[in-house]
């Protein structure tokens, strides 16, 4: 297993170095750099373009230049940006990467529990009217064009039903007044969050352990205390107003995502179930006489999980780059949003920090996945 | 078993609250960030609050006055927002930090005094000429500080003394006029000592507008900086070339070291100041910034110390401005105050809190002020049509409509052929039918452009340029062109032809140039629909109307940015559509940048794309730059305008106009200027927004 | 072509020739394929929807031809004059409006269908080309050759596609002939290689391939005769699911102006976007078609490559 893990280090940061490399070209191979964007105006003087340039070094060759960024990223120096010049990248970055964070794994984990609980019920009710009409559902939800079906879900939540604000992640006019910044209430909120599930998750794991009697006392108890606990810290921090402020910002969007994700999460589980239900010992399990139940949740979807483990990893990575449409449309101001904007003006460090978080990132998760499927599938060794 | 239960739940609670508490100590050092932020905010309360309770007493007005941007402030640091840092939005989150001597006055743009007393003129002495020039007493920063000659003198030679970058050139050597001294003469008393005789370019449009920084704030900052280019003198060898080039001598090497030690220790310098932290920085003008939380809002706080706080400014319609201070000193230029006031406001600030709410774009912008959470979008890239009709339809939203100070054109490449031949130029001019598209195709949304001045800058347009074609039919255009095109020589084998029949041109073929050579094929860039349909509405037609001439053009829709580098670094393009800004409105400097020959695109990477080279017209911009006459200044740039319309380096296409939408209760001191209320000054600081 | 998979041989002594036999053994498989496509409403919901826009891409040109005079109703250039204001609501001239630069919005639309076909056929062969060659050439060689091609596989399907699209797009002419090569090169050398690399990896054990070897044929040929007719089956199946990713990320792009294309329904929804009708739904006709035409022709391709999925892949099927 440590053999294994090491040798995946040592592999993840040659290809990561292999992806920073033609990234890096890729951008610098844009026409008309940051030079020209910024001094696009006759009243600056002549000169000021070049000047300006070497500044940013711009004026050296792109493989010196390379050579010299790659340097400063592994002694964890991400460079200066062009275009908010001269702030640091690194503290760009530590500032939108954690709404985008909340955004998606919120969004993640749900959709992906979601639909694999009704994924695995599809495919054991093939052929019914409510398969059907569920997979209609499910491959809409899987094509739909994006950035329609965020405005719809704000046409509908914020403009007709007035429940929801539209867009941003806070309420300038509640926190004016607020007495800390944004972040720092923020990663409480994502510290309360981590804290209740991991509480949450242990309740639940210690429950499958302990007799019947106690089990459902146990598991009410465990989804009870740690939602009374953060909501009695929340009370009492004195920060409440502004923690329910995002919790309220943070509703539509993440229901957009996870409605988005939850489409092709309940495709991919039936198809897999589909594929599972095929196998012999589902058969067996059948003859011997089990309930339907049991066959389904405990034989067939358990093997079934494996390839939708696989699809919740690969999403991860392909979420935050869908993030571009969700984070534009409700003016959420992610790691996505940040992308696109450092792309168009050839905002070399800070597209090239995001991208590469966007890929360490993908690179953990694959790792986790392939750690993941050790426990999910005992045939598994490293 | 229940016993077990509950051991079970009470261990469950412990454990809970075991990990809320480990995770308290990495939160604790928030908390004592929250608990001195608290304090700090508890003092602005009370100054504010007071405030507030009395003016909704009495005028109903509202507390906070709430305007919604699209994106971040780049920076909030004055020195790095006219350096690198500078942005559209930056400016409406900055604006008032820097104080100036002088200012443009409301709605008619004239030359009037802000701190300085009066207007002076230069004395020349020897080989320099002198502005003496005399500064009010009484002017504080936000925090109380005087605003004097120091404060003047440090900004300049900060200025010039780091190099600053970017707009810095212009606020301390204007138009490339270098070795511009400034003293102090007293404590309210500066002087500004000029090599040259300084032309309105210089001073007018120059050094008196310059922006004027609270030494008291910055001197330290501003001393590290200089500690970098301390002892660092300019390498006597001139600057290499080439510093890569691999033939170079030992001379060109150690020559290269200097220069490259040199740039450094200012670009050190320069850095410094940029990234130099602006918190708690004084303010002159209406408001100070006090809170930026990124990505949601910016929050700004009245400044009672404002200089021109409580004072009335009114204007005449024979010219005159006048300023009434609450102490009763008045100030009174142009005129002697008879015939109508055209202008009459209070000056500010009114709000005691300015909310800057940031919106990830126009559609999320226009909901939010619809639903009443903005009282004013800003929008300078235009409000599109969609959200205007809408806006129309409902009651709350007020809608102001100005003249933009701006020109869409498309520019013909006249170092190749055809497009340096006088004929094609004029011809083209002839087949496009600007008024079907303005008034067609898009509706009427912008206006028909036929001077390169537009004409809401009253002062400079010129009414008299001919514009002999603008009321032509399609038949009479196809004739016209014809006509003018073969009289220069172009022949066709089959020539186009207007049929009464079909309505429509018979398209011409076989085009010959004047050399007997086919026409080319040449390209209009532009860019696409998706970045801007107005322009790919108006490339499609242009090209389509010279395929029926029989000239082989084709338009070439693309990004913004795949088209700097033809057109604005190596000049390689045929002809061109594209939009400018047109900056400022007191001194139309940019018949200089566009079209004097020595700024040609391709030999100096500067702004005359076309290559347009006319020594008359040189002579004439020379003159207009060096005169400190406004009225000679005036006619040369109408002789300008009627020379470029005959000439056609560019020909105008549309201009347009600019509208603000804004809900009813906000109170703009006055709605009708060029460029629209978001370009006023005026905007924040004297706007009233009234409690709805 | 279908000789080995469905393991019929066949006696050279017959007196048709070969070309007929496998006609008619292809006839044969075609119709047994059907039939088990058949099984699968959602498999014919999508395919009927493909048809419906087929026809209406087709329809278009001729609508040009005959009724439609060109001044009006042109996707790009056309204006409708007798109406004073645009955007106008459906009416009987314009079936479903016109947009705010007074072109007609059925004939845009009718007109793009055209050119998503394109864009995802062409992204779609791209791929599968890429894809099946790649996968034939790393399973057959192994080795050195399939660990390259593997990594660089990873390295791609780790690149995230939307961001890198921006990027490519704001740094070269992207129109729809670059943006489908561009989409078939990403999906060509990602994930689609691996699937197909390790399907290849089980024909190659198959005794037919060793026979050919035996018998003196080139790699070349192995790989080209034997292994990748084989894989073109699943190669289909992905096409699918990439002309639904290719007419998505089109959409998108243009969406953000990030395009150059002059007509597409991304393009149509940008307009309404740039000019402010996006928010608006009195002005439902220019957001809603061509946002119900990218999701309906996506989703149709999806599912019949969902039902596809059944006749190349035997384990799924019901029975």
């Amino acid at each position: 297993m440590w053999k294994f893990l090491g040798k995946r280090l040592i592999q993840m940061l040659f290809t990561l170095l292999l992806f920073q490399a033609v990234t890096y070209f890729l951008i610098d191979a844009q026409p008309g750099d940051i030079a020209d964007l910024l001094a696009h105006d006759p009243s600056i003087p002549p000169g000021e373009r070049d000047r300006l340039r070497a500044e940013l070094g711009l004026d050296r060759p792109p493989v010196e230049r390379f050579v010299k960024y790659i340097g400063n990223f592994y002694t964890g120096n991400l460079g200066v940006s062009f275009n908010e010049y001269p702030r640091q990248v690194t503290d760009i970055i530590k500032e939108r990467l954690p709404r985008t964070l909340v955004l998606f794994f919120t969004a993640s984990i749900v959709s992906f529990w979601a639909g694999f609980m009704s994924g695995k019920i599809l495919a054991w009710r093939r052929g019914s009217f409510v398969e059907y009409a569920s997979t209609i559902v499910g491959v809409t939800l899987y094509t739909v064009f994006t950035p329609w079906f965020a405005l719809m879900m704000i046409w509908l939540f914020s403009v007709q039903l007035g429940w929801l604000p539209a867009g941003k992640f806070l309420s300038p006019e509640v926190w004016i007044t607020a007495p800390a910044s944004a972040n720092a209430i923020f990663s409480r909120l994502i510290g309360t969050g981590f804290v209740g599930l991991t509480v949450m998750l242990a309740g639940f794991i210690i429950s499958n352990k302990v007799t019947r009697k106690i089990r459902v006392p146990l598991r009410v108890a465990s989804i009870i205390v740690p939602l009374s606990g953060a909501l009695l810290y929340w009370t009492l921090n004195g920060l409440g107003v502004w923690g329910g402020d995002m919790l309220q910002h943070l509703v539509l969007p993440v229901l957009t995502v996870t409605l988005i994700a939850y489409g092709g999460n309940m495709l991919l589980t039936r198809t897999s179930m589909l594929e599972t239900l095929r196998e012999d010992y589902i058969l067996t399990a059948r003859a011997k006489g089990l309930p339907d139940k049991v066959v389904r949740d405990r034989h067939a979807a358990r093997n079934a999980l494996l390839p939708v483990w696989t699809g919740l990893v690969f999403s991860i990575g392909r979420s935050i780059s869908g993030g571009i449409i969700t984070e534009t449309i409700f003016s959420w101001p992610g790691l996505g949003l940040t992308l696109l904007n450092a792309s168009l003006v050839a905002d070399i460090p800070v597209a090239m920090g995001t991208l590469t978080v966007i890929a360490i990132l993908t690179l953990v998760s694959h790792l986790v996945a392939d750690i993941g499927y050790a426990f999910l599938d005992p045939r598994i060794r490293y | 078993m229940w016993n077990k239960k509950w051991l079970a739940l009470a261990a469950l609670i412990v454990v809970a609250s075991m990990l809320i508490s480990a995770c308290e100590p990495e939160v604790v050092t928030v908390e004592t960030i929250v608990e001195k932020e608290v304090e700090v905010e508890v003092e602005k309360v009370v100054t504010a609050t007071p405030e507030a309770a009395a003016e909704a007493a009495t005028g109903g007005e509202a507390d906070v006055y709430r305007i919604g941007i699209y994106e971040d402030p780049k920076t909030l640091n004055y020195w790095n927002y006219l350096g690198p840092g500078s942005s559209v939005w930056t400016a409406y989150v900055v604006n008032g930090y820097a104080a100036n001597l002088y200012s443009l006055s409301d709605q008619r743009f004239d030359f009037v005094p802000s701190l300085a007393k009066e207007l002076v003129q230069p004395v020349k002495e020897g080989d320099t000429w002198v502005y003496t020039v005399p500064m009010v007493e009484t002017a504080t920063w936000s925090d109380g500080e005087a605003i004097d000659a120091y404060d003047v003198v440090f900004t300049h030679n900060a200025c010039k003394d780091l190099k600053l970058t970017q707009n810095w050139p212009s606020n301390c050597r204007p138009n490339g006029v270098e070795g511009i001294e400034a003293a102090v003469i007293d404590d309210y008393t500066v002087q500004y000592i000029f090599p040259v005789e300084p032309s309105l370019a210089t001073w007018n449009a120059g050094i008196a507008l310059a922006a004027i920084l609270p030494e008291h704030f910055w001197k330290g900052q501003v001393e590290e900086a200089y500690g970098f280019i301390e002892g660092v003198e300019m390498p006597e060898a001139e600057r290499p070339e080439d510093c890569d080039a691999e033939d170079l001598d030992d001379a060109g090497k150690a020559a290269c070291e200097a220069w490259t030690v040199y740039d450094e220790a200012f670009e050190n310098a320069r850095k410094t100041l940029y990234e130099a932290d602006p918190t708690g920085s004084p303010a002159y003008g209406g408001f100070t910034t006090d809170k930026f939380e990124p990505g949601a809002f910016v929050q700004r706080t009245k400044n009672d110390n404002y200089f021109f706080k409580g004072a009335t400014i009114s204007e005449y319609d024979d010219g005159t401005w006048m300023v009434e201070f609450p102490t009763g000193e008045t100030r009174q230029l142009f005129g002697d105050a008879s015939g109508e006031k055209t202008l009459e406001y209070v000056s500010g600030p009114h709000a005691p809190n300015v909310l800057l709410s940031i919106y990830g774009s126009q559609d999320a912008a226009f909901l939010a002020m619809q639903n009443g959470e903005v009282d004013y979008v800003i929008a300078p890239t235009g409000v599109s049509r969609g959200l205007r009709e809408k806006a129309q339809t409902s009651g709350d939203i007020k809608t102001y409509v100005n003249a933009d100070y701006g020109m869409y054109y498309v520019a013909f490449n006249m170092r190749k052929s055809p497009m340096d031949d006088f004929a094609f130029r004029q011809a083209i001019d002839i087949i496009v039918d600007k008024e079907f598209v303005v008034n067609k195709v898009l509706q009427g949304t912008v206006f028909p452009m036929y001077s390169t001045m537009p004409p809401g800058n009253g002062y400079w347009h010129n009414p008299d340029v001919p514009t002999p074609y603008k009321d032509f039919t399609r038949a009479e255009r196809v004739a016209e062109a014809i006509k003018v095109l073969k009289e220069a020589g172009w022949n066709w084998t089959q020539e186009p032809e207007w049929s009464d029949d079909q309505q429509d041109v018979i398209p011409g073929e076989g085009l010959t140039m004047p050399n007997g050579e086919a026409m080319p094929e040449i390209t209009i860039l532009g860019p696409g629909p998706a970045y801007d349909p107005l322009r790919a509405t108006f490339n499609q037609w242009i090209s389509e109307w010279a395929r029926e001439m029989g000239m082989p053009i084709k338009s070439e829709l693309t990004g913004f940015n795949n088209m700097l580098d033809p057109v604005f670094v190596s000049a390689d393009f045929d002809m061109y559509i594209l939009g400018w800004s047109l900056g400022n409105v007191a001194f139309p400097d940019y018949y200089e940048s566009f079209w004097h020959s020595r700024n040609d695109t391709a030999t100096t990477g500067n702004f005359n794309t076309p290559g347009f080279k006319n020594d008359e017209y040189d002579a004439m911009i020379d003159e207009f730059m060096s005169t400190t006459d406004l009225d000679v200044a005036r006619e040369k740039i109408f002789a300008a305008q009627v020379m470029l319309a005959e000439q056609r380096p560019y020909i105008p296409l549309f201009y347009k106009q600019v509208y603000d939408l804004a809900r009813s209760n906000v109170q703009f001191p006055y709605t009708e200027v060029l460029g629209g209320i978001q370009n006023e000054n005026a905007m924040q600081t004297d706007t009233i927004p009234l409690a709805q | 072509m279908t000789m080995q998979t469905n393991g019929i041989t066949v006696s050279t002594a017959t007196h048709a020739p070969l070309w007929r036999i496998r006609l008619r053994l292809a006839w044969r498989s075609f119709k047994s394929s059907w039939a088990t496509f058949a099984e699968s409403p959602v498999g014919l919901i999508g395919l009927g929807v493909i048809i419906f826009f087929g026809l209406f891409a087709l329809a278009h040109p001729i609508l040009m031809h005959t009724v439609w005079d060109s001044a009006t109703y042109d996707p790009q250039m056309g204006y409708d004059m007798e109406i004073a204001f645009h955007p106008a609501a459906p009416s009987v001239r314009h079936l479903l409006g016109t947009d705010p630069l007074g072109r007609d919005v059925l004939s845009q639309l009718m007109y793009s269908t055209r050119y998503e076909f394109v864009l995802g056929i062409l992204s779609a062969v791209v791929t599968v080309v890429i894809a099946t060659t790649i996968g034939a050439v790393a399973a057959y060689y192994g080795g050195l050759i399939d660990a390259f091609l593997m990594r660089l596989a990873d390295l791609v399907i780790m690149v995230p596609f939307l961001p890198i699209l921006i990027v490519l797009s704001s740094f070269t002419e992207v129109g729809m002939f670059e943006l489908a090569l561009l989409i078939g090169l990403l999906s060509g050398f990602g994930g689609n290689t691996i699937v197909i690399k390790s399907q290849a990896l089980s024909v190659k054990v198959k005794p037919f391939i060793e026979a050919a070897r035996i018998a003196g044929g080139s790699d070349f040929h192995i790989i080209f005769t034997h292994l990748i007719p084989n894989l073109l089956p699943i190669a289909l199946l992905y096409m699918m699911f990439v002309v639904t990713s290719a007419i998505f990320s089109e959409a998108v792009l243009s969406y953000f102006g990030l395009t150059t294309i002059k007509m597409s329904w991304g393009i149509m929804i940008n307009t309404a976007q740039t000019q402010g009708y996006l928010l608006r739904f009195d002005t439902w006709y220019l957001l809603i078609p061509a946002s119900l035409a990218i999701t309906l022709l996506c989703a149709a391709f999806y599912l019949v490559g969902r039902a596809l999925d059944e006749v190349v892949n035997p384990r799924l099927r019901s029975r």
